[in-house]
């Protein structure tokens, strides 16, 4: 029993250091998952946008990173009123699912790059043979009607000459 | 009409089908100046009109609002909407200097918005542990959304309004690619609350 009480001391005392490192984040932790999951949502954003401006459909991407979003605005609220450990755990979880949406932005913006150059050829390549259509009918419409406007004008003139004659 | 009348004629015809036939191609290729770029940032009442919107407040009631955000910036926008409380004395945001109020942020909002796509989101908000000592009310706490943030805010009787008055405000920041950060966008609302005890 003599023994037994230093031991269960001992025990104690490690119990009560070890349990505040292993279930309590520090403040200096949380802060820095959490300017990791603001750049995360920044960069993520950028992507997306990227994609955006290349054409790509990036509305299931915004509502994920909405949902993301909300989860930085809930951890940044659990920061401010000292619930370190939610705000931790949020801030994590709010970059692990920022990194998938960055990566399909960037897929998804490849994607549309290579579609709209596509596209681009495509109608710049059917714009070229209309014109092409286009000026020959023109030309051809122009020398078919040139050449009945002057054989018109040229069987006026004896009328006219005969008129003068008189 | 003489001949190089028609000439002209036809040539002008011409060009005016090659430019038809061209306009595909070319709205692909030529990117129009678009329209002024801006957001929106509104508050309503509980009926989502801009009326009946809480004024009379006292400790242990819940009262709401309605916030709500539109993008007309060309493209989605990511946006935070940060909640502030603040008395009399504390400073607004600067409009002409464009600069945000030094008053921390309670609770806060982040969120994407496509072009031309609005959001919306309803704010709770209660009071607690409210005090009055001679002419000062003292707030200790403010729940919003269901969490309660220690404010400790204290507002001096105001003898022309008759009432002890704090603002509760919403500002709008947006991020800002370039700079990498949520930059304040110069917009804020605010509604303008008489602690009653």
């Amino acid at each position: 029993m003599a023994t037994l009480k230093p031991v269960a001391l001992m025990f104690l005392i490690l119990c009560c250091l070890i349990a505040p490192c292993t279930c309590t984040a520090s403040g200096s932790e949380v802060q820095a998952a959490l300017s990791r999951a603001e750049v995360g949502a920044g960069s993520a954003y950028g992507s997306v946008v990227e994609a955006e401006t290349a054409g790509a459909n990036v509305a299931d991407l915004l509502l994920r990173l909405n949902d993301s979003l909300s989860m930085l605005a809930k951890a940044q609220v659990q920061y401010r009123v000292g619930n370190l450990d939610q705000a931790l755990s949020l801030a994590n979880q709010c970059f692990d699912s920022l990194s998938g949406i960055e990566a399909e932005a960037s897929m998804m913006r490849e994607t549309a790059i290579s579609n709209g150059s596509q596209r681009t050829l495509i109608s710049a390549s059917l714009s070229a043979s209309a014109i092409a259509l286009v000026l020959a009918s023109c030309f051809f419409g122009w020398v078919l009607f040139k050449r009945r406007f002057l054989r018109e004008l040229m069987e006026m003139k004896p009328e006219v000459q005969a008129r003068e004659s008189e | 009409m003489n001949l190089s009348e028609y000439r002209a004629l036809f040539i002008s015809s011409t060009m005016i089908l090659m430019l038809i036939v061209a306009s595909p191609t070319l709205g692909l290729v030529v990117s129009l100046p678009s329209g002024e770029r801006f957001s929106e940032l509104w508050l309503l009442g509980p009926d989502h009109m801009a009326d009946n919107y809480p004024f009379n407040v006292r400790a242990g009631e819940e009262y709401d609002v309605i916030v709500g955000v539109s993008c007309h910036m060309g493209r989605s926008a990511y946006y935070a909407v940060y909640v502030k409380l603040r008395n009399q004395t504390e400073p607004l945001p600067n409009a002409s200097a464009a600069v945000a109020s030094p008053v921390g942020p309670e609770y806060e909002y982040r969120f994407v918005v496509a072009e031309g796509q609005t959001w919306e989101s309803k704010l709770i908000f209660a009071f607690s542990d409210v005090s009055v000592h001679d002419n000062v009310t003292l707030i200790r706490h403010l729940s919003l959304n269901g969490v309660t943030f220690e404010v400790d805010s204290t507002s001096l009787w105001n003898s022309d309004g008759k009432g002890f008055f704090y603002q509760v405000f919403f500002e709008l920041w947006m991020y800002d690619t370039e700079a990498k950060s949520l930059e304040y966008n110069n917009r804020f609302v605010g509604l303008w609350l008489n602690m009653t005890v």
